[in-house]
């Protein structure tokens, strides 16, 4: 803004311009004509004007070539500039070059005009007219002289000193004087007393007298005409007399007169070819400048109005490449710049429209992010479906429940993910199918075994309908109720444990001791054949009830808190000395893979004693005594947090798909002998723990049990 | 490439053909009379075909002699004094004289010819250029004389034409140096 206003306005600068050049070239006309003192400066007007002509071509060059370059760029408005600079400049060069070779004409027929055979003999008349009219007097006078001379002949100088103001007086000169072969003065006499001396000839007088004997000129002394005599005075000794005679003022001025004119009239003629030359220059200058600073003037004007044009074009060409805020400037209140204005207001509306749409696809960007945040945060795991049954969405809980990157297959179907994860091949195909049949919310529990083991899941369908009440996809909602299911079975099974040791354990004593009892009151009395019957049943009953004793010992440990006194223990080592005790057994070959770092933990180390006796012994007893169990020991990141992961596989019959649902179940056992709760044990200590065990359902060589207990950092 | 060879050719001979009319300067002597330095010079005028025809016609030509009296210095001499004699020649066609006006005096002597007018310009005699005070000893000194034809004296139609003629190139084409004797 105050850059526009410091801009000089153009108009007053071309007004500015036409008026230097007018004035120059008038300065220059008028010292053409000579009659002013403007004529010393012509030269330097002259150059000026040359100069102005050169500067305002270099302008113009630059011009056209700012102009080239632009075309060639393919600029806006550079079309429309060569146009209309093109269309100018043959619009002004035109009429121009006409009027340029018509005034040539006329000038050249107008000097010729001043001349003519008639005037310069009328000229040449008057002069020979007053010439020869001097003449006379010059001959009339050359004659007096002659005679004076004559008259000197034989006088002695001082006779001739004597005489000679007569013979001045005689002959009405103003001045008589006689010098002698050399030049000096020998006698002078002159009307002016004042006068000492003569008027002494010049060297190139002298010579014209010598050769010619006598000599008659013009000459002037003190701003006046007179006519000077010389002639020789044929003595013994030559010598020369010398007369002035004056011109009578009138004589002189007519004189003077014709001869300005005719020198101002031969002055012309000789001058016509350089005059001609010098109206051309002039006339050549004066169009040259003039078209020069017409077409430099029809630059910056077709710019200046081509310049709202430009801009329109860029602003239109910026508003199409999607820079809605271009605003032009408002340069005129002509039509271009209500043009400017309308564009400026288009865009400002544009504008504000692209930032409402903007700000509400910002809101509705923020919305999607806050629900993705909140479908993230869920526990539950959450996927949509499109109305073709293919994933539009999947939160993190997804990922972390199924163990796949559910997100990473949005458009495709859950048929496509079974391609690359076929361990849920179950769950997806019943997902699958309830996507496709059922019209309503639906709800199921599904159980598959997962990365880390048996998963039980709970899902929830929920039909997705539009405005318009077409179905446009669901939404599942699942989640992981293993731990959940697993912590009501554990809950269920230790109070049955507590029941059986209350209900069962409580009775067993009394019928022990009942047993023995009758066995030693009765065994006396009875018949030798009954006494054995009565040993035998007694025996019967004592060693059941000591089995029911021992299983319902195995329900209350399994039933009580394994985590007794916690401290940090040395796995790699704890290990070592548990596998020591089968290393020594025959037919079994134990295999181990440990870290190289000691892995610490913090456990009680009676249970984790117990877990690892339960785990080698059952892989033990799995191979029949004989075979390699592997033993492993690494560590692990599981959700930022580090485990140490212990892995036995043994080379067993292995585990049968429904078995492998219910291993750490109790009761449950492949073994004929034991309470089924060895494995349910291990699985509780390492829960309380804090730890995972699961089956390793990629080893098929056998059983391979993984568990991971929490690691400690020292 | 034979046109602009032809061209060439032709400029030269114009050159050669147009003679050289630029005044000169000879007989150059200094003399010091009562601690001036007094200057004795020769200035031989010569006018070409085209300037005696204009001074025939009326048109007046005017010389200046320019005398500059330079100390030398390392890299360039110093003007301490200049002088400039300005002379213009006019001829009179009735009285058939030709007036020479010494423009620096406003004085002005008639010749009954161009010849007289001429030698009477050409004879520059005991001319006193410079105090023998302004003169320091230990530093050395030359008068430089030029005659220089002066162009814009003549009429206006005249002037820019002259410039780029060689038979209007009446000046003395380089300075005379004489050297000052201290």
């Amino acid at each position: 803004m105050a850059a526009s206003k410091l801009k000089f306005p153009v108009n007053l600068s071309i007004v500015i311009l036409f008026a230097l050049i007018l004035l120059s070239l008038q300065l220059m006309s008028s010292a053409t004509q000579g009659s002013s003192e403007l004529s010393d400066m012509y030269s330097w007007l002259l150059i000026g004007n040359s100069l102005g002509s050169i500067v305002l071509f270099v302008l113009i060059a630059i011009n056209a070539y700012s102009l080239a370059r632009e075309l060639k760029k393919r600029e806006a408005g550079a079309k429309l500039t060569t146009r209309m600079v093109s269309l100018f400049a043959v619009l002004a060069i035109a009429p121009a070059a006409i009027v340029f070779y018509f005034s040539i004409q006329f000038l050249n027929q107008g000097i010729d005009s001043w001349f003519n055979v008639e005037v310069d003999r009328a000229m040449e008349d008057a002069l020979e007219l007053s010439a020869e009219s001097l003449d006379q007097r010059k001959r009339l006078h050359l004659k007096q002289v002659r005679k004076l001379a004559k008259e000197v002949v034989g006088k002695s100088q001082t006779l001739i000193a004597l005489e000679m103001g007569g013979m001045r007086e005689r002959v009405e000169a103003t001045e008589i004087a006689l010098f002698t072969r050399q030049g000096h003065v020998i006698a002078s006499n002159s009307i002016d007393s004042n006068d000492i001396l003569p008027l002494l000839p010049g060297e190139h007088t002298w010579l014209q007298v010598r050769q010619n004997k006598e000599f008659v000129s013009f000459n002037q002394m003190d701003d006046k005409l007179l006519i000077q005599v010389i002639v020789i005075v044929e003595d013994d000794e030559p010598r020369f007399m010398q007369v002035l005679f004056p011109v009578s003022e009138r004589i002189a001025d007519l004189a003077d007169s014709i001869d300005f004119a005719f020198v101002r009239y031969q002055e012309t003629t000789f001058l016509r070819g350089s005059l001609k030359s010098s109206f051309l220059l002039l006339l050549s200058l004066v169009l040259l400048l003039s078209l020069l600073a017409a077409i430099w003037v029809a630059f910056i004007s077709i710019r200046h109005i081509v310049d709202p044009v430009k801009q329109l074009v860029k602003g239109t060409q910026a508003v199409a490449s999607g820079n809605y805020r271009q605003q032009l400037s408002v340069v005129s209140q002509d039509d271009l710049g209500f043009l400017v204005e309308s564009f400026n207001d288009m865009t400002m509306r544009i504008a504000r429209s692209r930032d409402e749409t903007k700000a509400a696809s910002i809101e509705v960007e923020h919305q999607r992010a806050y629900l993705e945040t909140v479908l993230s945060n869920l526990t539950a795991g959450v996927v949509s479906f499109g109305s073709t049954y293919k994933i539009r969405t999947a939160n993190q809980a997804a990922y972390r429940i199924l163990h796949i990157p559910v997100s990473h297959f949005v458009g495709q179907t859950l048929l496509d993910v079974i391609v690359l994860h076929p361990q849920l091949t179950q769950l997806w195909e019943s997902i699958q199918e309830l996507l496709e049949n059922a019209d309503d919310v639906w709800q199921q529990r599904f159980a598959f075994l997962g990365a880390n083991g048996r998963q039980e899941l709970l899902c929830r369908g929920t039909p997705l309908f539009s405005s318009s009440g077409e179905r446009v996809g669901t939404i599942v909602v699942f989640d992981d109720v293993t731990d959940l299911i697993q912590a009501q079975k554990n809950a269920a099974w230790g109070e049955v444990a507590k029941r059986l040791a209350h209900e069962i354990k409580n009775p067993l004593t009394p019928i022990q001791l009942s047993a023995e009892r009758l066995q030693h009151k009765l065994a006396a009395e009875l018949s030798e054949s009954s006494a054995q019957i009565l040993q035998r049943s007694t025996q019967t009953i004592v060693n059941q009830v000591e089995a029911l004793k021992s299983m319902v010992d195995d329900f209350s440990e399994y039933a009580r808190p394994s985590k007794k006194q916690v401290e940090i223990i040395n796995l790699n080592l704890l290990i070592n000395e548990v596998l020591a005790l089968y290393i020594l057994q025959t037919g079994i070959r134990i295999i181990t893979v440990f870290s190289a770092e000691n892995l610490m933990i913090e456990a009680d180390p009676v249970s984790i004693r117990q877990v690892l006796h339960n785990v080698f012994k059952n892989a033990q007893e799995a191979m029949g005594g004989k075979g390699q169990i592997e033993v492993k020991l690494s560590k692990v990141m599981r959700n930022n947090t580090e485990f140490a992961e212990l892995a036995v596989y043994d080379e067993g019959c292995g585990l049968s798909d429904e078995q492998l649902e219910t291993i750490f179940e109790p009761y449950v056992t492949t073994k004929t002998k034991g309470t089924g709760l060895g494995l349910a044990i291990v699985k509780k200590i390492i829960e309380e723990h804090g730890g995972a065990i699961w089956l390793d359902t990629t080893y098929n060589e056998g059983a391979g049990f993984i568990i991971q207990l929490p690691i400690v950092l020292i | 490439m034979k046109i602009a060879v032809f061209l060439l050719c032709f400029l030269f001979y114009e050159s050669l053909w147009a003679g050289d009319f630029s005044t000169e300067v000879k007989n150059v002597s200094m003399e010091l009379v009562a601690d001036h330095y007094q200057l004795n010079a020769d200035i031989i005028y010569r006018i070409s075909p085209i300037a005696r025809e204009a001074l025939q016609k009326g048109v007046s030509l005017t010389w200046a002699v320019v005398i500059k009296t330079e100390e030398q210095g390392v890299l360039w001499n110093s003007t301490i004094k200049k002088l400039s004699l300005s002379y213009q020649i006019q001829n009179h066609a009735l009285l058939n004289i030709y007036s020479v006006k010494h423009l620096n005096s406003g004085e002005k002597e008639v010749f009954s010819s161009l010849a007289g007018a001429l030698n009477s310009m050409s004879k520059i005699r005991g001319l006193d250029i410079l105090d023998k005070q302004r003169i320091k000893p230990e530093n050395s000194y030359h008068v430089a004389i030029k005659a220089v034809f002066k162009h814009e004296a003549l009429p206006v139609p005249l002037r820019p034409f002259s410039y780029f003629d060689s038979q209007w190139a009446l000046s003395s084409s380089h300075w005379t140096l004489w050297p000052l004797q201290n």
